[in-house]
């Protein structure tokens, strides 16, 4: 999951870097959703192996 | 002017902070957990918001993006730190001058967190309705690509460094080996 998570986050500044930014910003929002769902994951039930 | 010095050094600061954490990885062979990995893409998405600035000029919307982001690290790293910080529940890693890492990015965090407040604050950094037009010099130009660059060699490593540690599986919560290379040379 994590590495679905940095491989988003590459599309998103690939994006941003040839100028698209509201796809790049897009696409960071879905990232940092998912990064956020992990740590509540992390917080709720302490499971460490994401 | 002065407020794309600033950006630009805010980002070299938090590459920084990323490279040391590499250093760490690879110099004392501190393998991160899932945690720290979470706290280096917090990390990430900061200097993102600050990259938007450089490349489509200065915006408060750009601001919050890394805002949004330096929260999110100072929660994992809160979460990390609360883990160990009851007597006898052991750390994580190498201490740094007498913080270990994930504390250090939590007050790294916070402190990013009032330095984007400070910089966010400048009214005249933002395009006025009359004028829009958004000038950018050669050097600037080429310093936005570099930084862009460095930006995603970056998230390339961490990625690089995730396959390495976990595969395509879960990570471990306390990793030990590189778990593909030791799959791979066993």
């Amino acid at each position: 999951m994590i590495l679905i998570m940095f491989g988003i986050l590459l599309v998103a500044a690939l994006l941003g870097w040839v100028g698209f930014k509201k796809t790049a910003l897009c696409f960071l929002g879905a990232t940092l959703i998912c990064a956020a769902y992990i740590l509540w994951l992390n917080l709720a039930g302490g499971h460490l192996q994401f | 002017m002065p407020m794309r010095v600033l950006n630009i050094f805010a980002i070299l600061l938090i590459f920084g902070v990323l490279g040391s954490a590499f250093a760490f990885q690879l110099q004392l062979s501190e393998l991160p957990c899932p945690l720290c990995f979470l706290q280096r893409f917090g990390l990430l998405c900061a200097a993102f918001g600050l990259l938007l600035n450089l490349r489509f000029g200065f915006r408060a919307s750009h601001y919050a993006v890394t805002l949004m982001s330096l929260v999110f690290t100072s929660w994992a790293a809160l979460n990390h730190i609360s883990m160990h910080i009851i007597p006898g529940t052991g750390w994580y890693g190498y201490p740094f001058y007498h913080l270990h890492l994930y504390t250090w990015a939590f007050i790294i965090s916070q402190v990013a967190i009032i330095g984007t407040l400070f910089m966010l604050s400048f009214k005249s950094q933002y395009p006025s309705e009359t004028n829009q037009f958004y000038y950018e010099s050669f050097i600037s130009k080429s310093i936005m690509h570099l930084l862009f660059f460095i930006f995603i060699v970056l998230i390339a490593a961490n990625m690089a460094s995730v396959l390495f540690e976990c595969g395509l599986s879960s990570c471990p919560g306390d990793p030990s080996h590189y778990f593909t290379l030791h799959q791979i040379f066993k």
